[in-house]
């Protein structure tokens, strides 16, 4: 037993009482450094692993559910391009072009097996290849969506730790009220609402339009503002609620009394206490958030005209292009495992127990 | 029985009128939240390196009492009296001014160790972040102090300590790290609320033993919040008791064992004292707490007094000097003479 064993205080007196404590503390006792070994049960790098295991099936089987969704849609590929006057001919013409006459399964394990490969196939309507196609607006929607949190993160926590620290005053119920509002209004409305402000009457933003990152970094960030600013408001109005709840909660915790009660300044207490205590909240308010606003970049690049993933997937919908379709919804499906796994990797580094894996 | 009685009313008066300076003297202290009151007339004193215990019901304002002296209360709370500490009106001061008392000169330790010490930073890290609030400090040296206070507080192997996380601790361990959080700025009282409470009952004496060993080799004072009889008689040399967010009884140890000069106290101590010879015999306090938010008219404690009489119905006792030394708030105490628990 190397474990800590309670050494019995000095004081005469205390010698007949202090015999008991050692039993007491071998029992709950843990080894501090100890830890578990690599994939053993319980460590982190077991947890990441088992996560990786499940991405295939996990992908495979959105790959399957789309291929089937888009298959229910009435219509054809067939008659989106040709137009409703088509004849009977024309279209058993055109379907067998694109392989649609063949058997479903045959054209899902077509398709999967292409996939697996990186070759999503090429699109109904142009005939280029759709990976081509997603490799051009992939980091379109991805820019927008990292500026998005990054404004986000840069809004609603500071307002978040405020109002959490001022829950009971006016000023915190005013920040909460504010957030509420927030909530209620939706991200195509507050485009518009800011459209109007910014570009129409300002003359500040530009309405449209996209440069690439690459051709010229400004220009791109300066585009990608107006679009993002929708998604921060409605992104920090949920944060800051709940960093705000968190907030609240932790201020008035017992550890937080100890640090009072012992002098620490209410600074350290804020930061180095509560907020700590809130992180694992706020890594998982962000990651649900960051998967929300993919969702939310449909709408948003459609009213700003950027040659996004969500344009795409929104026309080729319209078009019943299904390679397109199924390449977009695969890149989402993808998106979300990484966030969702980096989301539980940073909760799993901030707490002590899982990274030590000594709980 | 007569002289022995006479015997330890000879020792109560000599240590109540020792002629050392106060270290606290709490005056009237009347605390409200919310618009409710929930501490009225509350005064006690202290002297440097006394040990005083705390008792009482829960809901008798004790734990307020001790968050009172370190200005902890909510922000909604309001307070009027004095609390003088070494000098200074605590209550009159302002919040730079409490934050430098609070760690330094007064400190206070919680009950449930566990939840009253951050999860997610290491132990070292809570001590140290005490001794940069108060003094300005290179981080080896503050890191240093720190080993040397765990090893103290009878912490082995004090680094490893220091590196730890509380739920690689047992309770008894985050125990003594807490105490050693508490005093390592050299504070002059602490304050204990209920140290021992969420505790196993041998580290419970042990806690006790590592108090008494550390007041006496800080010169430290220390008031023990608790509703635990045994552990303050254990550690006490002097017993304030409350009721209903009053004082109601102030006296030494070895008085209110022998003879209680307030109904309350003596209800309290015959409660506690079961004896497994006659386990029948057991005499609770009937009755149910009352609420200082509505207080009895007259004597708070006449509700469930086996004592009352019609005027404690009606007018209220002011805690005066009792027969035997010691303060009391009873107004038949002068006629009464209760039973202690024989030792």
């Amino acid at each position: 037993m190397t474990g800590v064993r309670e050494v019995g205080d000095t004081a005469p007196t205390e010698t007949t009482r202090d015999t008991a404590e050692p039993t007491a503390a071998r029992g709950g006792e843990k080894t501090a450094r100890g830890g578990r070994g690599w994939l053993e049960k319980g460590s982190l790098s077991r947890f990441v692993l088992t996560r990786l295991l499940l991405f295939p099936p996990t992908v495979v089987g959105a790959g399957l559910f789309t291929f089937l969704l888009v298959k229910i849609i009435p219509g054809g590929p067939a008659y989106a391009k040709l137009g409703e006057e088509a004849t009977p001919e024309a279209i058993a013409r055109i379907e067998r072009q694109l392989g649609l006459d063949r058997p479903l399964p045959e054209q899902f394990l077509a398709w999967l097996g292409g996939a697996l490969t990186g070759d999503f196939g090429e699109s109904f309507q142009t005939g280029t290849a759709v990976s081509g196609t997603i490799a051009a607006a992939l980091p379109v929607t991805l820019e927008l969506v990292v500026i998005a949190i990054i404004g986000t993160v840069l809004v609603a926590i500071p307002l978040g730790v405020y109002a959490g620290k001022r829950a009971h005053l006016p000023s915190g119920r005013w920040i909460r009220s504010a957030s509420g509002l927030g909530l209620a209004v939706p991200d195509f409305f507050a485009a518009l609402v800011l459209i109007t402000i910014f570009s129409v009457w300002l003359n500040l933003l530009p309405r449209l339009g996209y440069t690439p990152l690459t051709e010229d970094p400004v220009a791109n960030v300066y585009h990608l503002i107006l679009p993002a600013l929708p998604l921060i408001l409605g992104g920090s109005a949920i944060v800051m609620r709940q960093v705000g709840a968190a907030m609240a909660d932790a201020m008035s915790s017992d550890y937080v009394r100890t640090a009072r009660a012992m002098g620490i300044s209410e600074r350290t207490v804020t930061w180095r206490y509560a907020f700590r205590a809130v992180l694992p909240t706020i890594l998982n308010v962000v990651g649900l958030l960051a998967l929300g606003q993919l969702g939310a970049t449909l709408i948003l690049e459609e009213i700003f005209v950027l040659p996004g993933l969500g344009r795409t997937l929104v026309n080729a919908i319209g078009q019943l292009d299904y390679p397109v379709v199924l390449g977009v919804v695969l890149v989402y499906v993808c998106i979300a495992l990484v966030v969702n796994l980096i989301v539980d990797l940073l909760a799993g580094l901030v707490n002590p127990a899982i990274r030590r894996g000594t709980s | 029985m007569a002289i022995a009685r006479l015997g330890s009313h000879e020792d109560a008066r000599d240590s109540s009128c020792s002629s050392s300076p106060s270290l606290l003297e709490v005056d009237d202290l009347e605390v409200s939240i919310g618009g409710t009151q929930l501490l009225s007339e509350v005064s006690l004193t202290m002297r440097a390196g006394e040990l005083v215990g705390l008792v009482g019901e829960s809901g008798s304002g004790k734990t307020l009492t001790g968050l009172s002296l370190l200005g902890l209360l909510p922000p909604t709370a309001a307070v009027t009296g004095r609390i003088w500490f070494e000098g200074v009106d605590l209550i009159a001061a302002d919040q730079s001014r409490l934050r430098d008392v609070r760690g330094r000169a007064i400190s206070m330790i919680f009950q449930e160790p566990r939840a009253s010490l951050h999860p997610a930073r290491p132990l070292g890290k809570q001590i140290t972040d005490v001794i940069h609030a108060h003094e300005q400090v290179p981080a080896a040296d503050a890191r240093r102090r720190a080993v040397d206070m765990l090893g103290m507080v009878g912490l082995p192997d004090p680094r490893r300590v220091m590196d730890s996380y509380i739920h690689e601790l047992s309770g008894g361990m985050c125990q003594r790290a807490m105490i050693a959080m508490a005093l390592v700025c050299g504070p002059r009282l602490l304050v204990a609320d209920e140290p021992t409470t969420a505790l196993d009952v041998t580290i419970q004496a042990q806690m006790i033993a590592l108090l008494r060993r550390l007041a006496s080799e800080l010169d430290l004072s220390v008031l023990l919040i608790t509703h635990n009889l045994g552990v303050v008689v254990d550690l006490c040399s002097r017993i304030v008791t409350m009721y209903c967010g009053q004082v109601v009884n102030d006296d030494s140890t070895s008085q209110l064992l022998d003879e209680p000069q307030h109904p309350y106290p003596s209800a309290l101590l015959r409660a506690s004292d079961i004896s497994f010879d006659s386990p029948d015999d057991w005499s609770g306090i009937s009755g149910a707490p009352a609420s200082p938010a509505r207080p009895p008219r007259g004597c708070r404690f006449h509700p469930r007094c086996p004592h009352a009489q019609e005027r404690c119905a009606e007018n209220a006792p002011p805690l005066e000097p009792g027969r035997h030394g010691g303060r009391t708030r009873c107004l038949r105490s002068d006629e009464l003479t209760l039973q202690g628990v024989s030792r």
